[in-house]
């Protein structure tokens, strides 16, 4: 009886220890056309990172996490023009609890050696705090550092 | 207890304590040397990878879902969230009493877990699409968003 006890132990054990390595999250894709230029030389890659929500406007209100994403591109010429997929790990049971989604345009700099990202929408808003005069936007061009909308 | 508060359910002891350590030091300093403390609260998308964690210069507990701290100033920023996220893991919500990170200051604090990795670099292309479109019912979920474009001022030579 103690024998069994035993090794009942050992195997639920063995269970918890094993389930983690069997057991993957979902993936889901987004892919998302990108398309910069005119940037500064300290650029040297950019990243798009996309997050899922559960909740309809989680794109917007944060609320309904569902999982999050991340790619990198290299920046050549201070251009790319691509699209990217975007892998998202789903902390959630099933992609069909997806409501909305939402990508954001990172970039990348190389600051005395060091990485330092940042949103493509901060560096280039001169209302922002982390504005950056050689991030400046051309006049007249497209923005869109961020996209996201329902599922 | 209500739903807002059954979080703190497993940080009980680590509360009591705090609470006791926080009336002692109310009794002991002068008055006005006291400055407003306010406790932070994050969400995190699965289980902490460990209890104790020191980001942002404070001092967090975490337990399943939840980490919490109080400091003072009832600041936020994306670099003390990304130094918990690196330690803790994904962050979902980042927040004192006070103030709060935005969606996009999570999606750059959770930033730093992904470079851990080394995400296949994007293949050029030309950019196309513009519209949200759902995938077929039986293929892999996948869906195609609108473009993210950005026109600087910078003049390049062609790359060749």
């Amino acid at each position: 009886m103690r024998a069994a006890g035993v090794l009942g132990a050992v195997a639920l054990l063995g269970a918890v220890c094993v389930a983690p390595a069997t057991a993957r999250a979902e993936i889901f894709t987004i892919e998302t056309p990108v398309s910069v230029k005119g940037l500064p030389p300290e650029v040297i890659d950019g990243a798009v990172t996309c997050a899922v929500f559960t909740e309809p406007d989680g794109n917007s209100s944060n609320l309904g996490y569902g999982g999050f994403g991340s790619v990198q591109f290299t920046v050549k010429g201070g251009a790319f023009l691509g699209r990217l997929r975007v892998p998202v790990q789903l902390d959630v049971a099933s992609a069909s609890l997806l409501r909305s989604y939402r990508c954001t345009l990172y970039f990348i700099r190389n600051v005395g050696g060091e990485r330092k990202s940042a949103t493509a929408a901060r560096l280039s808003d001169p209302r922002s705090p982390d504005y950056r005069e050689e991030f400046r936007r051309a006049r007249g061009s497209r923005f869109a550092g961020e996209v996201g909308g329902s599922l | 207890m209500t739903a807002s508060t059954r979080f703190l359910e497993p940080f009980r002891p680590a509360l009591a304590a705090a609470l006791a350590t926080a009336a002692l030091a109310v009794a002991v300093l002068p008055v006005g040397a006291a400055t407003q403390s306010y406790s932070y609260r994050v969400e995190l998308a699965g289980t902490a990878k460990k209890r104790h964690a020191h980001a942002g210069n404070v001092d967090w507990e975490c337990r399943g879902k939840y980490c919490i701290a109080s400091a003072r100033g009832g600041n936020v920023s994306v670099r003390g969230c990304r130094e918990l996220a690196s330690q803790v893991g994904r962050v979902v919500s980042y927040r004192s009493e006070i103030k709060h990170l935005g969606g996009d200051q999570i999606d750059e604090c959770n930033a730093v877990l992904a470079s851990d990795t080394s995400p296949p670099k994007g293949a050029p292309g030309k950019a196309a699409g513009l519209a949200a479109t759902a995938a077929r019912p039986d293929s892999p979920p996948r869906v195609t968003t609108e473009e993210l474009t950005f026109t600087g001022v910078h003049n390049w030579s062609p790359v060749k």
